[in-house]
């Protein structure tokens, strides 16, 4: 069992080594990156899918018959 | 039998794995995928165009659909970067497959959508609240599609944020032009795969 155990995280050591972290250069850019990578690492859609509702929203507010006009574009592309 | 059983789960795995842990599900595949898994994406693809055959286009879409898919791993495994150009080809193989998943559930529900719903769309309230519920699905598909092509190259690849960043222009820069030629050809029937 500790055998096992020891294996396995041996192995999942191994998986999260086989790149090294991203360094930007600069430790503010580097901190703030490792701020936002946290949320498209886990359920991005949790943020996705509200902030794509609201740049549709956005997008047909201010184009009106131009963003319809695109979907109806888009609807014909399968 | 068993054997495309266990592929297929492993797919459907990996498949869910990129929806809630997209970078953890990534990483592995770099690693260690099976070949058989890829054939259900094949799979996956070939249905789509024999579903769409009775409607547009079969073999012309496909081959294009294939050309485009081969092109971007060879340009992609022939980036610099590290491990020999096997091992990158081999990596390249796995994750970039992966990365066609939001294009597939994008075209299957545009074809869904189609029938359903056919188009063109009004601007009345109905028509509007449709767009911006199609505006938003295909977004939040773009954004999770772009996620997984930066992942592929950051684990296939080995390289940096910065180095990624640019690998994804130069792909864009070359493949653009390219989207827009096989649009014009009439092969897709949108500027974009």
């Amino acid at each position: 069992m500790k055998q096992k155990t020891s294996a396995l995280l041996k192995k999942h050591l191994k998986e999260i080594t086989i790149i090294e972290p991203n360094d930007l250069g600069i430790p503010l850019l580097t901190t703030a990156y490792r701020k936002v990578n946290i949320f498209f690492k886990i359920a991005p859609f949790v943020f996705i899918i509200p902030i794509s509702i609201l740049g549709a929203i956005g997008l047909v507010y201010i184009f009106g018959l131009l963003a319809v006009q695109i979907v109806s574009l888009l609807q014909y592309g399968f | 039998m068993v054997f495309d059983l266990v592929s297929f789960i492993l797919f459907l795995r990996h498949s869910f794995g990129l929806i809630f842990t997209p970078y953890a599900t990534m990483r592995k595949i770099s690693i260690e995928t099976k070949w058989s898994e890829l054939l259900w994406i094949l799979i996956v693809t070939i249905l789509y165009f024999l579903i769409t055959n009775a409607v547009r286009f079969w073999v012309i879409g496909l081959m294009g659909a294939v050309c485009i898919y081969l092109a971007s791993i060879i340009f992609l495994s022939l980036l610099p970067a590290v491990g020999t150009y096997t091992e990158r080809l081999k990596r390249i193989v796995a994750t970039w497959s992966y990365t066609l998943l939001p294009t597939f559930i994008w075209f299957y529900s545009t074809l869904l959508f189609y029938f359903i719903i056919p188009p063109p769309r009004t601007t009345s309230l109905l028509g509007k609240s449709f767009s911006i519920f199609y505006i938003a699905f295909s977004g939040s598909l773009l954004v999770w599609k772009l996620i997984l092509m930066y992942l592929s190259i950051r684990f296939s690849l080995r390289v940096h944020l910065y180095r990624v960043i640019y690998y994804l222009l130069l792909y864009f820069a070359v493949s653009i032009p390219l989207w827009i030629l096989l649009y014009k050809w009439g092969v897709s029937r949108i500027p974009f795969v």
